[in-house]
């Protein structure tokens, strides 16, 4: 087989995985907190090495793309789960079982996000898609004795079978439309063919599939509920991570493969961006728990990363690497501080919250500047993560979507300041006692809060290689 | 990094050891250790005046986001430089004062010294920086640290609300301004000012100038509290008094006024910008003075009072931009002066409120209220702070010998001048503008004699007092001491002002008259008996006459409805929204799978149908097709009765027996269409389904009838339906396309390439063998979740 280093990342997630899997069963149950350490260790090193190859680029068998937007996303990707092994330690070993099971089904859901970013073709990456559902699905539903993780689990499988349903009918719709899976030579063929009546329908539907992956309206329904009974680092993870491969994918093939038909899709975006901003920021105001407010915050944020797809430009793609990086910081970094907090208090009530700036500043401070970050006030990076964003509708000639965005940014400040408000200004409930935090969880909040600075101060780099490996998609 | 860009940071950095020695050195006021950093960043910027004065820009540039284009380029000119001493100033007057107004030993000093040097440094940011995006980064940062600041006492719930809506309406403002910026850097393709006024032709003539100007406007009124924004000033007024002296009179409600005059070279000369400007300005000027007067609270008065001030700065800045109308030249040189009295009247603003605020701290420090009707008779134990309110509100109420007279006067050759224009439709409406001003000037002296006679004379309630009065300590008197003093210099050397800080501020609002100098006359107490000076006999006249007379008239306040009142509306505004967005929540997320369903199928509905009717992707011609057999009929005729079966089945067992009978009916399809190996997967796949459904069922309670509304079943028909007909159009026109090779290929050579007798044979293990492999794997494995089943259920009845 040729090109077997390509694979070299893939292949060792795979094997971790699998490991994980086995020394789950030979550790004793008594040993709680060792196999944490070692997914944490192992992905740190994975890390380092996908780091090191980021500039790797070339592909496998024909459909396998490696190159510096999948090493991007993939780094990503990893660093999302390991701040979410991170954020498990506690939750987990509360839980009190399966923790080999868990560990390793983090990982297996890395490894199918893995895949949908650099997958080339249509079926690796539904491949992909489906290893990644199916490892959230039984996630969702991890928290056995507790019902409303049940229903999470269920309506994960439900819902996100019938997502499955839809893109793989797309899916095959295109490929009897132009006759091949490869995304590149998919994109020839509607080249030269133009638009087939199949062509769209089959765009259509992929369009839909991946709006329930990216949850954006009117496919978000599943979000709130599952992410407020999924055990909250799963929920973490899968608001960020899964968001974010779906976007990946999302742009391999409406870039790679439907640019022919941009001119509709774009239209449609644009029906789901406005949906999306629009409903994800009023749905969240009234939200009295602190997952469903996430949930729908995380809704109005695939909003803003649709703004770069509708843009239709290199500008637009590199912005949409630059938030999801972003966000994923940020929204781990809020449900970091959730988790810590759950784990002390057992309540995910944002009522419950009131006061924490006295009894914990550090869980406080993270989910103020976090949400300060999510909602794009400078200095943190979410600013410039937007700033990014607005310019590349902007310069598409969509002012008034950019000032849809805007306005609804303010929305977004409003119920991210209800929350601030009970944390910094509400009074310490009596009896309270301060909130103790386990080390591990205290460094990987500080550390995504300095990065939120330091990417809000300088972010120059990031975004050069960001829009770098953008061009692609541009080039002839 | 230059030495400026140091200079100007270090507010950020030294917010970094402010709470070390709060925590070390608690015997020293904290406010010791932080005054020492105004002061050198004033003297700082007093080396720079001479420089800057001889039309000489201090520019510095370093990259921050070059691939945006976006650098740190900071430029000290004459408008900046201003600015910056004012902030500096006000600034080190405001620290000095606060240490001898905050308790040591009772407050949170870290908090306070912290978020106001964090203040203190983003002013500074926000007028210096030539990049709009910084601009705007710090103009932000100065909207949370008011917030912080208003929010101090956060104990108080009206601290908190105040806090709310200032950094609501503010933040708001804030980001329409970014999406004006954003628009006219898409315009002109820079982010820097500097080269945007450059291209200023050229954003004239686009399309968005309108737009742009707009949302930069509300950016800056939202900012200086400019009408109907200015509700949240009086409610800030929460913070503490310090603050209130510094943020939300001095300082950072001058943010809004500072960005119009940044942006006059840009929009001004233009009917939109005029009316918006001047007009907003003259009505918040006179609504601010008529509001000031029901006041029972010293500050609230102070706060409208700003309010109505900055709107007479605003209007002026209005006015001066008609300049920009007629080019260089005698006939502008009516209206440069009004730019000049925009910067004259701002920085007198600052001296006269910043030591009125101040004499107001000093009341409710050592009275412990600042009601009015519990004050009075003040004057004989408070002699100093006496006579210091006195020259302040005299100031403000345009007295000499006091610098407000010198400004005010200067306001009124203004509107006067604005009245004989016969541009804009002021031919029409331009009388309005001294009668306006004419009136609310009233309205401010007689709100002036309110805060001096109201405070100070008249009977003394002590009963109606916590404490003993006293004079207070020369800590507290020092600061609006001094800006007392400058209040009466400034009245005295007007000139020397202007040639040093005013008319090298005025270069660079009218960066185009610059060059060719200005026609400016020297800034004079007596002119003459002019119209200017009659105005302002007219308004001592009227004014003591309807001061005296306050009690007869003030009961038309009580009249003005209340739920029209702005506050009320806003307040009305968030309910509305929580409430809308609550009932929104409720009506879509209803927790049930089937709901959401109907909306993902309904999208479906419209957006494929829409497509296909749009882009007439409908292709079908029944001429290509074979003849239908009876068999086929058959088949489908019973594929319907099954689908019809589930619908109404009972229980759960026949409804999956119906879909269990529907796989095997499409597998019978397969037979007819001769697609063996198909048909045998098919049946299989099924059967195991089938199964895995029976067992898995039996975990779940009894099929249970919903009672659903007529209107329910109606649009869940009506979704049904449309579903039915688009996928049957879809598989209609979707079978027009034939790509691939036919599958006969296989009959015909299965001899010769497998050496196999038996076709179906063939094409399983031979010519699709790694199909059937997966599908074996497939199979094995739903076989394996039969097993677990069924040893589960066994399992249980064991127990």
């Amino acid at each position: 087989m040729a090109d077997l280093h390509l694979l070299a990342v893939e292949i060792m997630v795979a094997v971790f995985g699998l490991g994980l899997l086995v020394l789950g069963l030979l550790v004793p149950r008594s040993d709680r907190r060792g196999i944490g350490y070692v997914t944490a260790a192992g992905l740190a090193g994975i890390m380092v090495i996908t780091f090191a190859m980021r500039e790797l680029s070339g592909v496998f068998m024909g459909g396998y793309i490696i190159d510096p937007f999948s090493n991007y996303f993939k780094l990503a990707f990893l660093v999302a789960a390991l701040l979410t092994v991170f954020c498990s330690f506690d939750y987990i070993e509360k839980m009190g079982f399966n923790q080999g099971e868990y560990y390793a089904l983090l990982v297996f859901a890395t490894l199918g996000m893995m895949l949908l970013a650099s997958s080339g073709e249509l079926i690796s990456l539904y491949l992909g898609l489906e290893l990644m559902t199916i490892t959230f699905c039984i996630l969702a539903g991890f928290h056995l004795r507790d019902p409303k993780s049940g229903e999470a689990g269920v309506k994960y499988i439900l819902l996100g079978a019938m997502s499955s349903a839809i893109l793989l009918y797309g899916l095959s719709l295109v490929y009897g439309a132009t006759g091949t899976v490869v995304i590149a030579e998919i994109g020839q063929v509607a080249a030269a063919s133009g638009s087939t009546p199949a062509l769209t329908l089959g765009m259509i539907f992929l369009l839909a599939g991946f709006a329930f992956k990216i949850a954006a309206v009117p496919f978000h329904m599943w979000s709130p509920d599952v992410y407020e009974g999924a055990p909250t680092p799963v929920t973490a993870y899968l608001s960020v991570a899964s968001k974010a491969a779906a976007f990946a994918a999302l742009i391999r093939v409406f870039f790679g493969a439907l640019a022919e038909l941009h001119s509709i899709w774009v239209q449609l975006f644009i029906a789901l961006a406005v949906l999306t901003i629009i409903l994800g920021n009023l749905v969240a105001i009234p939200q009295s728990n602190i997952k469903r407010l996430m949930a729908y915050s995380s809704i109005s944020q695939a909003g803003y990363l649709l703004l770069g797809i509708v843009s239709y430009s290199v500008l637009g793609i590199g912005a949409v690497m630059y938030y999801c990086l972003i966000y994923v910081f940020g929204n781990m970094c809020v449900f970091m501080a959730v988790t810590a907090f759950y784990n002390n208090a057992g309540s995910d009530e944002i009522r419950d919250y009131t006061g924490l700036s006295r009894r914990s500043p550090l869980l406080a401070a993270a989910i103020l500047f976090a949400m300060l970050s999510l909602a794009g006030i400078p200095p943190m990076a979410g600013f410039v993560a937007k700033l990014y964003l607005f310019m590349s509708v902007i310069s598409q000639g969509y002012i008034w979507l950019a000032l849809i965005a805007v306005l609804m940014s303010m929305v977004s400040v409003y119920y991210y300041l209800m929350v601030a408000k009970s944390m910094y200004l509400g009074a310490v409930p009596e009896g309270s006692k301060p909130l103790q935090i386990s080390p591990g969880l205290k460094v990987a909040i500080l550390a995504s809060l300095l990065i939120l600075f330091v990417l809000g101060i300088y972010p120059d780099d990031l975004t050069n290689f960001a829009m770098n490996s953008a061009v692609t998609f541009f080039m002839p | 990094m230059s030495e400026l860009h140091l200079t100007t940071l270090m507010p950020f950095v030294y917010t970094l050891v402010v709470p070390f020695f709060y925590k070390y050195i608690r015997r020293i006021h904290t406010g010791w250790f932080v005054l020492p950093l105004p002061i050198l960043l004033f003297v700082y910027l007093i080396k720079h005046i001479s420089l800057v004065a001889r039309g000489k820009p201090i520019i510095h540039s370093v990259p921050w986001i070059p691939s945006l284009g976006i650098n740190y380029t900071i430029n000290i000119d004459g408008l900046a430089l201003i600015f910056g001493l004012i902030i500096s100033g006000i600034g080190a007057l405001v620290v000095l004062y606060s240490i001898y107004y905050l308790s040591k030993d009772r407050e949170a000093l870290q908090n306070f010294y912290v978020y106001l040097l964090l203040f203190m440094g983003a002013m500074l940011a926000v007028v210096f920086s030539d990049n709009i995006i910084v601009l705007y980064l710090f103009w932000e940062l100065t909207s949370i640290s008011s917030f912080l600041l208003i929010a101090y006492w956060y104990q108080r719930k009206s601290s908190r609300y105040g806090a709310q809506k200032a950094l609501l309406i503010t933040m708001f403002g804030g980001f329409l301004m970014l999406g004006g910026f954003l628009l006219l850097a898409n315009v002109t393709g820079t982010f820097s000012i500097g080269e945007m006024i450059l291209q200023a032709g050229k954003i004239k003539e686009h399309p968005v100038f309108l737009p742009a100007m707009l949302l930069i406007l509300l950016g800056a009124f939202t900012k200086s509290a400019q009408f109907p924004f200015h509700i949240w000033l009086p409610d800030a007024m929460e913070a503490p008094t310090p603050i209130s002296a510094y943020l939300h009179s001095a300082t950072m409600v001058k943010a809004g006024i500072y960005l119009i005059a940044r942006f006059t070279p840009i929009f001004g000369g233009n009917m939109a910008w005029f009316w918006a400007v001047s007009g907003i300005g003259l009505f918040t000027l006179f609504w601010g003075a008529f509001s000031a007067i029901r006041q029972r609270d010293l500050k609230a008065v102070l706060a409208y009072s700003t309010v109505s001030q900055l709107g007479m700065i605003t209007c002026l800045l209005g006015l001066g931009s008609v300049a920009m109308y007629y080019g260089p030249g005698e006939s502008s040189a009516l209206y440069t002066s009004a730019i000049l009295a925009a910067i004259f009247h701002l920085l007198n603003h600052s001296t006269f409120k910043g030591c009125l605020f101040m004499v107001v701290g000093i009341i409710d420090h050592q009275t412990g209220t600042r009601d009015i009707r519990r004050l009075g008779g003040l004057m004989n134990l408070m002699p100093v702070t006496f006579t210091l309110a006195v020259i302040g509100s005299f100031s403000m109420a345009g007295l000499p010998p006091f610098n407000g007279f010198l400004s005010k006067e200067m306001f009124f050759t203004s509107v006067l001048n604005a009245s004989h224009l016969d541009i804009f439709h002021m031919e029409t409406w331009g009388i309005m503008f001294p009668v306006i001003a004419w009136t609310a000037s009233v309205f401010t002296f007689i709100y002036c004699m309110i805060i001096v006679f109201k405070t100070f004379t008249g009977k003394y309630h002590p009963q109606k007092l916590e404490r003993k009065i006293n004079e207070a300590s020369w800590g507290l008197l020092l600061p609006p001491a001094l800006l007392a003093l400058l209040v009466v210099l400034f009245f005295f050397f007007p000139n020397v002002l202007a040639r040093y800080l005013l008319i090298p501020a005025m270069a660079s609002v009218l960066p185009d008259f610059g060059k060719t100098g200005f026609v400016v006359d020297p800034i004079e107490a007596w002119h003459g008996w002019t119209p200017e000076l009659l105005m302002t006999i007219g308004i001592v006249a009227i004014g003591t006459l309807m001061f005296v007379y306050l009690r007869k008239w003030i009961s038309i306040y009580a009249r003005l409805p209340v739920q029209f009142s702005l506050n009320n509306m806003y307040d009305q505004l968030l309910v509305k929204t929580e409430a809308f967005s609550a009932r929104l929540t409720r009506a879509y997320m209803t927790g049930f799978v089937r709901d959401y369903l109907l909306y993902i199928f309904a999208f479906f509905v419209v957006v494929l149908g829409g497509i296909m009717l749009f882009l007439d992707t409908f292709a079908y011609d029944p001429a290509a097709n074979n003849p239908i057999s009876i068999y086929e009929i058959i088949l489908a005729l019973a594929m319907v009765v099954c689908a019809l079966m589930v619908l109404f089945a009972r229980t759960r067992l026949v409804a999956i027996i119906g879909v269990g009978v529907m796989g095997y009916l499409v597998a019978m399809f397969f037979v007819v269409f001769r697609a063996p190996d198909l048909a045998l997967t098919q049946l299989v796949v099924e059967t195991v389904t089938t199964v895995l459904f029976l067992l898995c069922f039996y975990f779940l309670p009894e099929l249970k009838e919903e009672a659903g509304s007529i209107g329910l079943r109606a649009t869940n028909l009506a979704v049904a339906a449309g579903v039915g007909v688009i996928v049957t159009a879809m598989a209609l026109s979707a079978q027009g396309n034939r790509l691939f090779a036919p599958i006969s290929w296989f009959f015909e050579n299965s001899y010769e390439l497998a050496g196999a007798k038996n076709i179906v044979n063939a094409i399983l293990v031979d010519f699709r063998g790694f199909d059937t492999m997966f599908e074996i794997l497939v199979f094995s494995i739903a076989g394996l979740g039969v097993y677990t089943l069924i040893k589960l259920l066994t399992r249980r009845d064991q127990e």
